[in-house]
């Protein structure tokens, strides 16, 4: 399996997760969409799994394999968290993105080479990247729900469970944050003798650490949730940056996380 | 909220007195930056980074007992955490996105420099907001009741864990040594160079068995004979050598299909190969061209000492061979130290070797002459923190997974 199949497993994905998304509000299709949802992710696991083998090394070296696993697991984490919060909106939101990142794969799929440079060859490099990918979709989702918030307290509304959704989202987004960077040190320390060198991409997923910590921290004493929210906007933008930008970042041009 | 009833430095403090007064401490750290210059870390140097270490636990435990004092209900309290933290992202994202190196020697120094920006984490904003998390979050700790419930687990693996991370890596830095080592094969070092490349000669003596490198099976492509460029120029394509399946393939426009391949080969004839297992062989394969002419011809990427071979498709255009990357490269040693500690294994990069208080990596080689090098270099790192280091790590790595499992629940 390789990248010119990934088209048709991409298109049955999307096309899954979008009737998904249509049914989901309808009470009487819910059943079908659920199916239809799962179905999407089951496809796009077999391709990932097919890639795997094809590729003899796992499939999380570029910005392209990476975005295979991030519309698996935030999907993934979408149904999840909508089966515990009963939120329909949790499925759209997943699908969307989902669908985004399957899309940015069929127009820019990037050079993806079969060979690993020695430093990858780790132990670390599946649960670190791993651990990160479920954190962003976790992140993402909790800023998403952050924004759905928003406007409801524009509208003077209240939502004690969505506020609830969000912390927990972000606690256990934040624990899978703080693993990845952890396991980053340990694999750091073996592979280039010292755990923590301030380098560009380092320091910005520590600015992106200290930021959720804000966020955290600042709900511990019930200050105004609407500055809470918008701290927790401003940490995802960091998070994307740390994750996507960092290439374009003058100052991370010698970066060595930079491929 | 009430806030409008408490004037401004009326106790409790609260979120404006603590953001006021973080602010002030920034602005005394680029004052003494631009007067005195950056912070030196090595004044941390054994056994001042002790003293210093017992002091900020001495006064953890001091203000516990004065906990009930207002300066001391503010030191630890969620208002000044939430603004060192706002603090030090804010110092940290100026260190993201502006260059982190000396001052160039053909430039002069900017206000950029002056306020310590180019080198951030030993500018005196740094490393007081440092200082003052490292001492708030030791008196958080230390005022808290231990108690045996979820809730007080969570908070003491994240918090003491992160406390000693950032004790440990801190106070240690100036303890810390690096030095690269170079070793020919078949003999024994002790000497390094530091710093201003003067020969020193370290407790622990190197000796190099052997040196192995392994490469990938490599890639071919078609360049152009005369630019040597990859084709097609805009969007270079590769064909990556597969000993499986060996398909007939397209690689701009003529169809290949491997018949042979072989990873250690050298010359048998003017223009065939054969295998024979030597340092100093290089990949090739036997691959048949249909285009417009066909040919089954070899192919080969070269070593330091053979050349490499193309296969001419037409008058501008030939099929190569990439150099092939490098897999692994892996000394075997024996290592020995003053203390008479004595160790035999393979170094290589990911799999460092541990004796003491010393790691051993391994560091580079030879690039010229590849598989041919003579000399392997290592990097050796003496940090006596590590273990304190590793601790903090642990407890924050099961502090997060605690984290994962309970969510907020563990607040009920
Ligand atoms: C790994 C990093 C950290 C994590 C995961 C973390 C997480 C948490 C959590 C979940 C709580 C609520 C716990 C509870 O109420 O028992 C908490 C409380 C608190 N944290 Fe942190 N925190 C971290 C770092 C910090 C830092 C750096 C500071 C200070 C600068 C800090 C200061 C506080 C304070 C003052 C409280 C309230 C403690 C209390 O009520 O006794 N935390 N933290």
């Amino acid at each position: 399996m390789t990248w010119t199949n990934f088209i048709f497993f991409a298109i049955g994905s999307i096309i899954c997760w979008t009737l998904a998304s249509i049914l989901i509000y309808k009470q009487k299709y819910k059943k079908i969409s659920n199916i239809l949802f799962l179905l999407g992710i089951a496809i796009l696991l077999t391709f990932i799994i097919l890639f795997w083998q094809n590729l003899k090394r796992p499939p999380f070296r570029t910005i392209g394999e990476t975005r295979l696993w991030y519309s698996f697991f935030i999907t993934l984490v979408g149904y999840i968290t909508y089966k515990i919060w009963k939120y329909p909106w949790l499925i759209i939101y997943t699908s969307i993105v989902g669908i985004v990142f399957l899309i940015i794969n069929l127009v820019k799929p990037e050079i993806h080479s079969q060979t690993l440079m020695p430093a990858l060859q780790s132990l670390w490099f599946i649960p670190h990247v791993t651990a990160y990918i479920i954190s962003y979709s976790m992140l993402g989702a909790a800023t998403i729900a952050g924004i759905i918030l928003l406007i409801k307290i524009e509208n003077k509304k209240q939502d004690i469970k969505l506020e609830n959704l969000i912390d927990n989202l972000v606690y256990i987004g934040f624990g899978f944050l703080a693993l990845g960077l952890l396991m980053g040190c340990l694999w750091a320390k073996e592979a280039w003798g010292h755990y923590w060198s301030w380098d560009p991409k380092e320091t910005w997923a520590f600015l992106t650490s200290t930021a959720y910590l804000v966020y955290i921290h600042s709900r511990l004493h019930k200050i105004n949730i609407k500055i809470s929210l918008w701290i927790l906007i401003i940490s995802l933008i960091l998070l994307c940056i740390t994750w996507l930008g960092i290439d374009y970042i003058p100052s991370a041009q010698s970066s060595i996380h930079v491929y | 909220m009430n806030k409008d009833k408490r004037k401004i430095w009326q106790q409790p403090w609260s979120y404006k007195e603590s953001l006021v007064i973080v602010l002030g401490i920034i602005i005394v750290g680029f004052s003494l930056q631009t007067t005195i210059g950056g912070f030196n870390f090595y004044l941390l140097s054994f056994p001042f980074n002790i003293y210093i270490g017992i002091g900020i636990i001495l006064f953890s435990v001091l203000s516990s007992i004065f906990k009930r004092k207002a300066f001391f209900k503010w030191l630890t309290s969620v208002h000044l955490s939430v603004s060192l933290l706002i603090a030090i992202t804010l110092l940290a994202l100026i260190m993201g996105i502006t260059r982190q190196e000396a001052i160039p020697l053909n430039e002069k120094a900017n206000i950029f420099h002056l306020l310590g920006f180019n080198q951030m984490t030993s500018s005196w904003a740094f490393v007081l907001i440092y200082s003052l998390i490292l001492i708030s979050l030791g008196s958080i700790i230390s005022k808290r009741k231990p108690a045996f419930s979820k809730k007080y687990l969570v908070f003491i693996l994240n918090h003491l864990g992160l406390w000693l991370l950032l004790f440990s890596s801190g106070l240690g830095y100036a303890d810390m040594n690096r030095y690269i080592m170079y070793v020919e094969v078949g003999e024994t070092e002790w000497r390094v160079f530091d710093k201003e490349q003067k020969v020193e000669e370290l407790p622990i003596a190197i000796q190099l068995n052997e040196f192995t490198i392994e490469e990938y099976i490599p890639k071919l492509a078609v360049i152009n004979k005369k630019t040597g460029e990859v084709q097609p120029s805009s969007k270079p394509q590769y064909y990556q050598i597969d000993t499986n399946t060996k398909e007939e393939t397209n690689l701009f426009g003529h169809k290949i299909k491997l018949v042979e391949y072989i990873h250690n080969a050298v010359r048998n004839s003017d223009r065939t190969f054969k295998e024979v297992p030597m340092k100093a062989s290089t990949p090739a394969a036997l691959i048949s061209v249909k285009g417009k002419t066909q040919k089954t011809e070899w192919v080969s990427s070269g070593s330091s000492v053979q050349f490499p071979q193309s296969i001419d498709l037409d008058s501008t255009f030939a099929l190569v061979m990439t150099p092939p990357e490098t897999k692994s490269y892996i000394s075997n040693v024996d290592v020995y130290t003053k203390d008479e500690e004595h160790l035999q294994g393979d170094i290589r990069v990911n799999h460092p070797m541990t004796i003491g208080s010393w790691k051993i990596y391994q560091y580079g080689y030879d690039n010229n002459m590849g598989k041919l090098s003579t000399y392997s270099s290592f990097e050796l790192v003496y940090d006596p923190w590590l273990r304190l280091v590793y601790i903090g790590i642990g407890m924050i790595f099961l502090g997060s997974i605690f984290l994962i499992i309970f969510g907020i629940n563990y607040k009920k």
